[in-house]
């Protein structure tokens, strides 16, 4: 089995430097006061069944205990009055930069722009309930760092960056007379500023993929069939052939 | 499966249609009815056009109130006639306008021959080559007269091949050179190795092509080629297929001798073009793939292409000399054959074209012509699946909702196919998608 568990991965390394740079965000409460959530029912993720009455901890960043009548010593209490307390919810398909902003804006905007407009939408985001996105697609990368430092409030982001796509796919938002594309024509400005890049060929599809990696993606998005907002690429159509994908998937295993 | 996909779509539009409201009928009475599949004539038919498709074909009067009657005056109806080979820009250009001319030069003439080829009775065609997009748009809107259009777009060449028509000096070039102007103008391009294959492909897709052509073996018309070199590695044609594929098409690929097409065969390509030099074992192939053998009746006759250049002339001798042998073998094989003319670089030869339909008698019935370049000849196109762009109906038939697209013919080409070959005299009326383009019969 080529692929490692994270948890695995990071026992076996104990490198806490490596750590940091996979982890999606920061510990960015550390010490603060302790929180203690006095009073709630409890849906824990995996249950099924409420936990009637019980009182949380929180340290750190972090649940350290689940119990009926913790001690308050020192910690700020939240009385939860009987409300139900769950987990943050998680958006496994998430575009900060495309939720809210229409896509002739994110195509004809200065990036600055739609980096902002996204930091509101996530800001939002966060404020219903999600907790934690995975972001399918563009240059979220800023928003992942200005959230770990606590600068701007948001979800925990997994970004996977730019999308990899082949030409005339669903990542391929150039216009008409873009091809056939000269040397060193393929990347408009949308691939530039980290976007949307093009891959043709299994040698170009693992450099991108590599590049896409390199920028700070956990894990990567491809383009594999037509899409409905993208103008070239009906939604029979195939994309990339059985060995560019199996490249990026080994790029990505790698 | 592509069949069933193009027609899940066609259903779709037609109910799209049936919606639009009062439909434009045209009845046309009392004719004989080829209907592009039967070798004999239905007699003493009606035929009603409502907008742009055929909804009833009949031996009892048809009753249709308010459509515009015509009387076919005892004439043929025919389904327009379909050239599975033709170059819309290069058919009409001299071979110079690559030199001296631009890519306006070579669209205009493209579309002045394109009005042409459609009062030839050609009322669709798949484009073999060449930058036919914006040509095709128009003519679909009705900006321009012409044929219904399969663009294949740029032919796809390797360096030093069939359509690598850029100066000796060309090469060997450099990783930063501009495209050539007229790779750059989508009129031609090259790709070598796989990456870059598969990119060109998409990039001919993302253009709007029906299907790919390649120039997959020796050619006549180019200069660095001789006639037996094979084109693209193994390889790189499965990357041309599977791309194609992806998009639920095939690849069609120039091709004269017998190394380059059973490579080719091999590698998944289906539509053999020319194929003028392949013996019985390389036919016995296609057969068994179900591909196609795209045949055009080059002959060193009147009517033979002139070549300034003599390496192209020596040449076109040595593929004529093939073309009676292996058309006769593929018919007697029951081989896939479909029928093009591809006309290059010679507009007054262009005008020819239907003439090139009655040369097919050196093999063929008047009546097997006929059903070659009507109904057999769309079931060619057909393997263009969901990129097909005409997808209300079949082409290449008189029947119910089929498009429109018919010749009333004086005489009966059944019997003499030499009456196909005048279309300027004996194609009285041309209706293409249900509008009249030509009407001579008051």
């Amino acid at each position: 089995m080529a692929y490692i568990n994270r948890r695995s991965f990071l026992a076996g390394t104990a490198a806490g430097a490596l750590s940091s740079l996979l982890l999606p965000a920061g510990a960015y409460a550390q010490g603060a006061t302790p929180i203690l959530i006095r009073g709630s029912n409890i849906f824990d993720g995996s249950s099924a069944e409420l936990m009637a009455g019980m009182d949380v901890l929180i340290e750190d960043g972090l649940v350290t205990r689940i119990g009926a009548n913790l001690s308050t010593d020192g910690a700020q209490v939240i009385d939860a009055d009987g409300r139900t307390l769950m987990p943050g919810l998680i958006d496994m398909h998430w575009h900060a930069l495309m939720a809210t902003s229409t896509i002739e804006t994110v195509l004809n905007s200065d990036p600055s722009y739609i980096t902002l407009v996204a930091a509101e939408t996530n800001r939002d985001a966060l404020m219903r309930g999600f907790t934690t996105v995975r972001d399918v697609g563009g240059n979220v990368f800023p928003l992942v760092r200005a959230t770990r430092e606590g600068r701007i409030i948001g979800p925990r982001i997994y970004p996977s960056g730019p999308y990899v796509g082949q030409t005339g796919g669903h990542g391929d938002f150039r216009p008409p007379v873009a091809v056939p594309a000269g040397p060193g024509e393929k990347f408009d400005f949308f691939a530039r500023i980290g976007m949307s890049l093009l891959a043709d060929g299994v040698p170009e599809v693992m450099q991108r993929s590599r590049e896409i990696l390199r920028m700070g993606s956990t894990q990567i998005k491809a383009m594999a069939g037509g899409g409905v907002s993208s103008n070239n690429d009906p939604l029979d159509v195939v994309q990339f052939t059985f060995e560019e994908m199996k490249a990026i998937v080994d790029v990505a295993a790698n | 499966m592509d069949t069933i996909k193009k027609r899940i779509v066609a259903t779709a539009l037609s109910v799209a249609f049936a919606c639009g409201g009062a439909s434009a009928q045209t009845l046309i009475t009392n004719v004989h009815v080829f209907d592009g599949v039967n070798e004999t004539r239905i007699e003493n038919a009606n035929v009603l056009i409502e907008d742009n498709l055929i909804s009833a074909v009949s031996t009892d009067p048809i009753e249709s109130e308010g459509a515009t009657v015509i009387d076919g005056g005892g004439r043929t109806l025919i389904p327009g006639m379909i050239d599975v080979h033709w170059h819309t820009t290069y058919c009409c250009a001299a071979q110079t306008t690559v030199i001296t001319g631009d890519i306006s030069e070579l669209a205009i003439r493209g579309a002045l021959g394109a009005e042409e080829t459609l009062l030839r009775g050609f009322t669709t065609i798949r484009d073999a080559g060449g930058n036919t997009f914006s040509i095709k748009k128009m003519i679909d809107k009705g900006d321009l007269v012409g044929p219904r259009i399969l663009p294949s777009g740029p032919p796809i060449t390797q360096a030093g091949g069939h359509t690598d028509y850029r100066p000796y000096q060309a090469v060997p070039s450099n990783p930063g050179d501009s495209l050539w102007y007229w790779y750059a103008n989508a009129v031609m391009l090259q790709a070598d190795g796989v990456p870059e294959v598969i990119l060109r492909t998409r990039e001919v897709m993302r253009m709007g092509a029906s299907q790919i052509k390649i120039s997959a073996g020796g050619g006549v018309s180019s200069l660095y080629d001789p006639l037996d070199v094979r084109q693209y590695t193994r390889a790189e044609l499965e990357a041309f297929v599977e791309v194609a594929d992806t998009y639920n098409t095939y690849v069609l690929a120039h091709i004269f001798t017998d190394a380059a097409a059973q490579i080719a065969l091999e590698a998944g390509v289906k539509s053999i073009e020319h194929g003028n030099l392949l013996s019985e074992e390389t036919l016995r192939m296609i057969k068994e793939k179900d591909a196609w053998l795209s045949v055009q009746p080059i002959l060193n006759d009147e009517d033979a292409i002139q070549f300034s250049d003599p390496v192209s002339t020596a040449k076109f001798l040595q593929v004529t000399d093939g073309t009676v042998r292996t058309i006769r073998m593929a018919k007697d094989m029951g081989v896939n054959l479909a029928f093009g003319t591809d006309m290059l670089f010679d507009p007054v030869l262009s005008r020819q074209q239907a003439a090139f339909v009655a040369k097919m008698k050196m093999w063929f019935t008047p009546a097997e012509i006929m059903v070659l370049v009507t109904s057999n000849n769309a079931k060619l196109l057909d393997l263009a699946g969901p990129r097909h762009p005409y997808q209300q109906g079949p082409l290449g038939v008189i029947a119910p909702g089929a498009y429109a697209d018919l010749i009333l013919v004086d005489g009966n080409p059944l019997e003499d196919i030499d009456i196909v070959a005048d279309p300027e005299a004996n194609f009285d009326l041309i209706m293409k998608d249900g509008k009249i383009y030509k009407n001579t019969l008051d």
